[in-house]
């Protein structure tokens, strides 16, 4: 009976070890935006993007606080927070998704690989259909996840005030890459 | 003459706004390190406060400058800005520091490990249950003579 117990526990103790080595993680991620436009350039960082990778299954989630976002310019900060994104009301942004092709990575082995991304993309209270591609490096066993894609703000609601609607661009670049460390 | 003076105060009301309004579109964000902090309190503190209630948290700490002390969980210092982790290393919740490269001396001989006391503004906290509980402050400072 208690040889039952041990081995038992054994393999639920292993089985919990298997999860935890094939799950990556950062709280500590970049993510950049950037928007061209005739008024001017609008760019802003974030590095406190928290993500996680399931290399067994290939299932990915991005979360990050709106107003983590840093400009240049602090009056630029507080009408993106107030008036474009309403971050008091909308805190969080959110990528819920997966790897399609996660058979072509091989995390075992160092390299550089391409991923097909697909999932939900949560801004601004809205959640939307993406799919994009981006690069996994695995090295030493580490895995950097970056990806650059377009979203427009018009798929997301925000909306531009009417005085700039023609100064400033309806599409923003979002540049993400987040160095993926053992969740122990 | 009456006619002089008024042109003139037009004139100045014009530099003023002028003024007023290109010095508030290049503003910066305030440097925090001579900037009194709103709260005082252990990373563990603030962890729990977010913990046990995100959205009051939320209401209570967020825009306010927190003075946080705590053990460095982890140390990220790949590309600008550095972010510091507090709080404790047997669990996922942290205290996120993004710290404000303009006072880099202030931080650069900090490791993990140590016992610091970091100055920030508070952007808010989420729960979440792959995460664990997460505090970020930005444009944060060290206090700790390090």
């Amino acid at each position: 009976m208690i040889n039952k117990v041990m081995i038992a526990a054994v393999l639920i103790c292993a089985a919990t070890v298997t999860q935890a080595q094939d799950r990556y993680f950062t709280k500590s991620g970049r993510i950049e935006f950037f928007s061209k436009a005739p008024m001017e350039d609008i760019e802003a960082r974030n590095k406190t993007v928290a993500a996680v990778l399931d290399t067994k299954s290939g299932a990915l989630q991005f979360s990050v606080l709106m107003k983590s976002f840093e400009f240049e310019k602090a009056l630029m900060q507080e009408h993106f927070n107030e008036n474009y994104v309403e971050s008091n009301k909308f805190p969080k942004a959110e990528f819920k998704g997966s790897i399609t092709n996660n058979g072509d990575i091989n995390y075992a082995k160092d390299g550089s690989y391409t991923a097909k991304v697909k999932g939900k993309l949560t801004i601004h209270g809205v959640t939307r259909d993406v799919e994009t591609t981006g690069t996994i490096k695995v090295a030493s066993g580490k895995i950097d996840a970056s990806s650059v894609f377009n979203i427009l703000l018009s798929d997301y609601n925000i909306s531009i005030p009417a005085i700039v609607k023609d100064k400033i661009s309806n599409s923003i670049k979002i540049a993400v890459d987040c160095k993926l460390e053992p969740l122990k | 003459m009456k006619r002089t003076y008024i042109i003139l105060l037009v004139v100045l009301v014009i530099v003023a706004i002028g003024w007023y309004g290109y010095s508030e579109y290049n503003r910066t964000n305030e440097d925090l390190l001579k900037k009194k902090p709103a709260y005082s309190m252990q990373a563990a503190e603030l962890i729990a406060a977010f913990e046990k209630d995100t959205a009051s948290a939320n209401r209570k700490f967020t825009d306010k400058v927190i003075q946080v002390s705590g053990t460095v969980k982890s140390l990220d210092t790949n590309g600008n800005p550095v972010v510091i982790a507090l709080g404790d290393p047997g669990q996922m919740s942290s205290v996120q520091c993004s710290m404000d490269s303009s006072h880099a001396e202030g931080y650069r001989k900090i490791r993990e490990g140590d016992h610091v006391t970091l100055k920030g503004m508070c952007t808010g906290g989420k729960t979440e249950e792959m995460f664990g509980t997460d505090v970020i402050l930005n444009r944060s400072v060290a206090l700790t003579d390090k």
